[in-house]
């Protein structure tokens, strides 16, 4: 049974290919994002044998961290496999055991968990006898198998948190923390990692020691040093403790079959308010005012849409961290930080068709114009975006006395909306990345989907940011001067700049829907 | 085909509110429970249960604040081919997706072939094949991967599924699109490659759901072909539509759903009482008459 899940997902994989607009580059997508990973594993690995000290806490900290990974990178970037996806295997006759065995094999079958897999090979060349060796790919067998289980376990349980609307809300909060946290994390590490000392190792893999993936490092550096107990002891529980995840997996995967969630009707849906009419109410064109609501709506209430939103918000606070030195300061420039709302206001127009998926062609042949459609979308998300950019900077004003700043910081966050959400505009019709209409919002169409996505968010993130110089700087650097005059008369050449670059790019991308609507709908139909 | 007394009535049943009356209320009158009329009610033989196909007993769905079913005793005779008709949103689909193991039921049982379907799901959908009315398909395998798969997870002996698989697509139509990707067919060609894989393990129950939807005239012959001869070896078929007429064409037994409610059920002479099924599905249903002056923006005005 297994070997024909493993069978049938390959068959879907290389099927995949036969669409070769958008399946090639997720599948590069996928490699570039992933495959440094295998010669930092192999290199970091040949470098321990010299350094014997390190070895134990080195591999607690990385396959704890690994397994960490697999579990929260998925909900982020949100995407986990669901190439072979459950709910269509559910008139069959299969005990939830089958399903879970089948499932997790199918899973192993795809770009990340081949990479992850001949990561974890290196650890191989620390054997200096076979014991270790069977210890090693004993213990790599069950780190695997736990990272699969950790992602789809996670997502499965958030699905079943956010089956209402408050659980949506609130599992949408609850994983922009996890963000902020990661993201304050990686930027500390980045930090720190120049002068990493092996006591700062240490003192980590003490902590990540108590976690699974923890266990199985610690277990196998134990067995390097010839201590068989603990070699065996280690993988054995990591192996009790993912059988466990496997059972929760089962029951949760038949509770999310066999239930389904009240769809609300039209009347209902009519009945919905949203926020902020009276902002939309200058936009004269129904189809726009139409999308835009419909936009609105689906952010509001699909988990898929809210987590797109949690997703990008960890690189944006990388990204604002440094001007955490200008805050503890009370400087007053620091309301500018402000601006970075703007960014990450137009970094949540990525792809924006995505969700919609085969219900895209009703949108778009329903609409008065594909511009309407665009403009709609990215207005939505100004709608919700603009009035905590207000609210941030208006804090920060507060907190630092730059009242006079307030206006700069606007500007500037509204040219890093248009640039950003211009750039996004194109990339969201040239490059669509399905996303799954399955019960689980964070399951992914295809193999590599998710690393395509992470991928294009950081290609976007960069160029927007190069884009969105032209406007911003002048403001930023008068500001910076003390010449905050000069740098309010300049708002208006900032917000020109970020207007201009938002209309070229819903130009650009209503053209091609105009030339091409067809291949926007197949790249978007469900393909599993 | 089908036999005589295929409509059981489940032990000491007593219908329940606004469920399983006879005669039909009056246009846009709800049922509220039995009442005297000029026709008998349909009889409700008995019969023993190994005469049971499908039994489902106090069947009750709730989404939120709607009941989407509401109770449903019902028993269908093997060899049968019922119909479950009801307007939009009656709670046919719901109903049929709680039969097939595939939405879990707030009360009540199912029991199909002597198998709990919410007990012993496996061994319940062992002996049945399904076409829901969302057809969810693997639409990166092509047809006849898709039937070769799941006769494996089924099982069934690979050169059977091959056979089988070759034979059924040659059937319905499939012979020159067995390779081509299921996201490339039509809605008509779904239906038909859903029904393949429904009957490829040759099940003793099969449940479809608007199984002529969007399908062609000629394809919707040819289903009704296969469709027969399943009948003619002894199988069972249940299947929901709001297509009046072709309910009537095809099957020997029906059952009337409004608001979650059975409110009719039986061999389909007995329930029509010698009257169109559509005339009695209306009066049983009840359907506001178009006023006069109702949409008057429609007609144009004479110039």
């Amino acid at each position: 049974m297994v070997a024909t899940f493993a069978r049938l997902k390959l068959a879907i994989l290389v099927n995949n290919l036969r669409k070769p607009r958008t399946a090639i580059p997720l599948l590069i997508g996928a490699f570039l994002g992933f495959a440094g990973l295998v010669p930092l594993a192999w290199l970091g690995t040949a470098a321990l044998p010299g350094r014997p000290e390190w070895i134990q806490p080195m591999l607690v900290c990385a396959a704890a961290l690994l397994a960490i990974g697999w579990l929260l990178v998925p909900l982020v970037v949100g995407f986990t496999d669901g190439t072979v996806d459950p709910s269509r295997l559910a008139p069959l006759p299969l005990e939830r055991r089958e399903l879970v065995q089948g499932l997790l094999v199918s899973s192993m079958v795809g770009v990340m968990p081949v990479t992850t897999a001949l990561a974890l090979l290196s650890v191989l060349m620390l054997a200096s006898s076979i014991t270790s060796a069977v210890i090693i790919v004993a213990s790599i067998s069950i780190l695997a198998a736990l990272c699969v289980l950790l992602s789809q376990v996670g997502s499965a349980l958030l699905t079943g948190l956010a089956r209402g609307r408050v659980g949506r809300e609130a599992v949408a909060g609850i994983l922009s923390l996890i963000s902020i946290v990661v993201a304050v994390s990686a930027q500390v590490a980045a930090g720190s990692g120049r002068t990493l000392s092996l006591q700062q190792v240490e003192t980590a893999a003490g902590l990540l020691r108590w976690t699974p993936g923890g266990w199985l490092g610690w277990g196998v550096a134990r067995g390097l040093e010839g201590e068989l107990l603990p070699a065996l002891v280690a993988p054995l529980a990591a192996g009790l403790f993912t059988i466990a995840l496997a059972w929760l997996w089962g029951v949760l995967l038949d509770r999310s079959l066999t239930t389904a969630e009240h769809r609300r009707s039209d009347a209902d849906h009519d009945r919905s308010r949203w926020p902020g009419p009276g902002v939309l109410r200058p936009i004269r064109n129904a189809g726009t005012r139409a999308a835009a609501r419909r936009a609105i709506w689906t952010n509001r209430r699909d988990l898929r849409a809210l987590m797109a939103l949690a997703g990008q918000l960890p690189i944006v606070i990388a990204l604002a961290l440094p001007t955490l030195g200008a805050l503890a300061r009370r400087d007053p420039t620091a309301v500018l930080a402000a601006g970075f709302v703007g960014f990450y206001g137009g970094m949540t127009n990525a792809n924006l068709f995505g969700i919609d998926g085969a219900g895209t062609w009703l949108d778009l042949t329903a609409a008065p114009s594909m511009r309407s459609v665009v403009w709609g979308k990215t207005i939505a998300n100004l709608v919700m975006v603009g009035p905590l950019t207000v609210l941030v900077a208006v804090a920060l004003a507060a907190w630092t006395g730059g009242w006079v700043l307030v206006v700069p910081a606007l500007a500037v966050a509204f040219a890093a909306y248009g640039t950003t959400t211009g750039l996004q505009a194109v990339a969201s019709v040239r490059l669509p990345i399905p996303v799954a209409a399955t019960p689980n919002p964070w399951s992914g169409t295809s193999s590599g989907a998710g690393c395509a996505a992470g991928l294009m968010v950081v290609v976007v993130m960069a160029s927007s940011a190069l884009l969105s110089l032209p406007g911003l700087l002048p403001v930023l650097i008068f500001a910076g001067r003390g010449d905050l005059l000069l740098s309010i008369l300049l708002t208006p050449w900032a917000v020109g700049w970020g207007l201009l670059a938002w209309i070229l790019g819903v130009r650009r991308a209503a053209r091609n829907l105009d030339r091409d609507i067809a291949s926007l709908c197949t790249s978007l139909a469900p393909r599993i | 085909m089908a036999m005589a007394t295929p409509f059981l009535p489940p032990p000491s049943h007593q219908p329940a509110e606004g469920q399983a009356t006879w005669p039909p209320p009056p246009p846009g009158q709800r049922v509220d429970g039995p009442t005297p009329g000029p026709l008998p009610p349909p009889p409700l033989p008995s019969a023993s249960p190994a005469e049971t196909s499908v039994s489902l007993r106090g069947l009750y769905k709730r989404f939120g604040s709607k009941v989407a079913v509401d109770g449903i005793d019902l028993d269908i005779a093997k060899g049968s081919f019922f119909g479950l008709v009801g307007p939009n949103g009656a709670g046919k689909s719901t109903t049929l997706s709680m039969i097939t193991g595939l939405l879990r039921p707030d009360g009540g049982s199912v029991a199909i072939a002597d198998a709990d379907v919410w007990a012993d799901p496996v061994a319940a959908k062992a002996v049945i094949g399904v076409l829901p009315e969302k057809l969810l398909l693997f639409e990166r395998l092509s047809g006849a991967e898709l039937l070769g798969y799941l006769g494996r997870i089924r099982r069934m002996d690979p050169a059977v599924v091959d056979s089988r698989a070759e034979e059924l697509l040659s059937v319905l139509g499939l012979s020159d699109a067995a390779g081509t990707l299921i996201a490339d067919y039509s809605q008509g060609m779904r239906k038909k490659i859903g029904l393949a894989a429904a009957l490829l393990h040759r099940p003793e129950v099969l449940f479809l759901d608007e199984p002529f939807e969007s399908v062609d005239p000629v394809s919707a012959r040819t289903i009704r072909t296969v469709l027969g001869r399943f009948t003619e070896a002894g199988a069972t078929i249940v299947f929901s539509s709001h297509v009046m007429a072709t309910v009537e064409d095809l099957c020997d037994h029906v059952g009337v759903m409004n608001l979650g409610r059975l409110i009719a059920a039986g061999p389909i002479e007995d329930v029509t009482g010698g009257q169109r099924l559509d005339d009695v599905f209306v009066s049983l249903i009840g359907a506001d008459e178009l006023g006069e002056g109702s949409l008057a923006w429609l007609r144009r005005s004479p110039d």
